[in-house]
């Protein structure tokens, strides 16, 4: 058993879950792994006898994943990652480590030139 | 199923939900403080400085095996902030550069994932956010927050099995297309939470705001999202009409 108070007042222990609106008011929290522990419980507890409410997590929980599929890995353009490499060395360090400068390069993003 | 115990750690990524193949093993959850947005974040708390009296090639070295790796995740983050490349390959740079200014002060212990989405987030959001701000480029599209509000409203409960089946045929077109609507401070908690798989408490250091924050913007954010996707679904045809038991 926890009794977990969080200094966040939104995640604290104190919420009471007795509906299933209450259940599906946390819906995100819980997918997100973001409940504590003894909310956890009682929430799963509760899909196993609803399934409405289990069918809704399901949902939320696809459209998660789609988002998560779907939304990222664009690929960087080609010679993006030397272009980089090689703007960083135009960035000069003062003799303490601590401040440094950035000559302004401008690298055309046409020409590509890879220089090791 | 859903019905999975969590650990007992906090403050890491969901397990059980990989990112896009993070290519380094993440060190343990020791970030920056939340606070107002700087520009480069410290990043020694949590570590100790143990790079004194390295070499530049050492540097040089180290920055390229731990960092630069992440440009393949940085750089589509990038894009959904700027939405468009030529910006998001300056911004990813303009990243790049500030992270390896201030990598010599980088402790082994700190979170290098968070660690660079946050310069990458607070570059955005001092170079480019202000000069982006054109008002024609999404004039009738860009999603309003009374737009936002009613959709919390007319569907709390959130998409409907046969919404959710129909929005697996949009092209990814369409759905980034759609994430890139939403208002800005949402999509990007949608973005971190649900593509790279950050835990609030990242979220929230990431964009320098109290979880309470963090967890209302992705509330809204998804809500928007579904309602967005859920309309190009049924522009497409891919809903039948009724089947999502309310009519329009």
């Amino acid at each position: 058993m926890t009794d977990d108070v969080r200094d966040d007042s939104t995640r604290n222990g104190d919420v009471q879950i007795n509906s299933c609106d209450d259940v599906l008011s946390h819906v995100f929290e819980f997918l997100d792994h973001e409940t504590d522990d003894a909310r956890r419980a009682v929430i799963a507890e509760h899909l196993e006898d609803c399934s409405p409410c289990l069918r809704q997590f399901g949902i939320e929980q696809e459209f998660k994943a789609l988002v998560h599929r779907r939304c990222g890995g664009d690929v960087p353009p080609p010679g993006l990652r030397e272009r980089i490499k090689l703007q960083l060395t135009s960035v000069s360090f003062e003799e303490d480590g601590t401040q440094i400068s950035v000559e302004q390069v401008s690298i055309e993003r046409t020409g590509e030139r890879p220089t090791a | 199923m859903v019905s999975r115990k969590r650990g007992s750690q906090r403050g890491r990524s969901v397990p059980e939900e990989p990112t896009n193949n993070s290519p380094v093993d993440e060190p343990a959850d020791a970030t920056p403080a939340p606070g107002a947005p700087v520009e480069v974040p410290e990043a020694r708390e949590g570590g100790s400085r143990t790079q004194v009296g390295e070499t530049r090639a050492e540097l040089d070295a180290r920055f390229e095996r731990d960092a630069l790796p992440y440009l393949d995740q940085l750089y589509p983050a990038a894009l959904r902030m700027t939405r468009n490349p030529a910006d998001a390959e300056d911004l990813v740079q303009e990243t790049f550069v500030k992270a390896y200014s201030a990598f010599h002060q980088f402790a082994e212990g700190t979170n290098l994932k968070a660690w660079l989405y946050r310069i990458l987030t607070n570059t955005y959001i001092n170079s480019y956010r202000k000069k982006q701000r054109q008002p024609q480029q999404y004039p009738t599209d860009q999603v309003q927050d009374w737009q936002l509000y009613a959709a919390e409203e007319h569907s709390s409960s959130g998409l409907r099995s046969a919404e959710i089946e129909a929005l697996d045929h949009l092209p990814d077109s369409d759905i980034k297309e759609a994430l890139q609507q939403l208002p800005e401070d949402f999509r990007l908690a949608v973005y971190l939470a649900d593509v790279e798989g950050f835990a609030y408490k990242e979220i929230a250091e990431i964009m320098g705001t109290p979880i309470g924050t963090v967890m209302s913007r992705l509330h809204r954010g998804r809500r928007g999202l579904q309602k967005l996707l859920g309309d190009y679904a049924r522009e497409r045809g891919f809903v039948r009409a009724g089947a999502g038991e309310e009519q329009s």
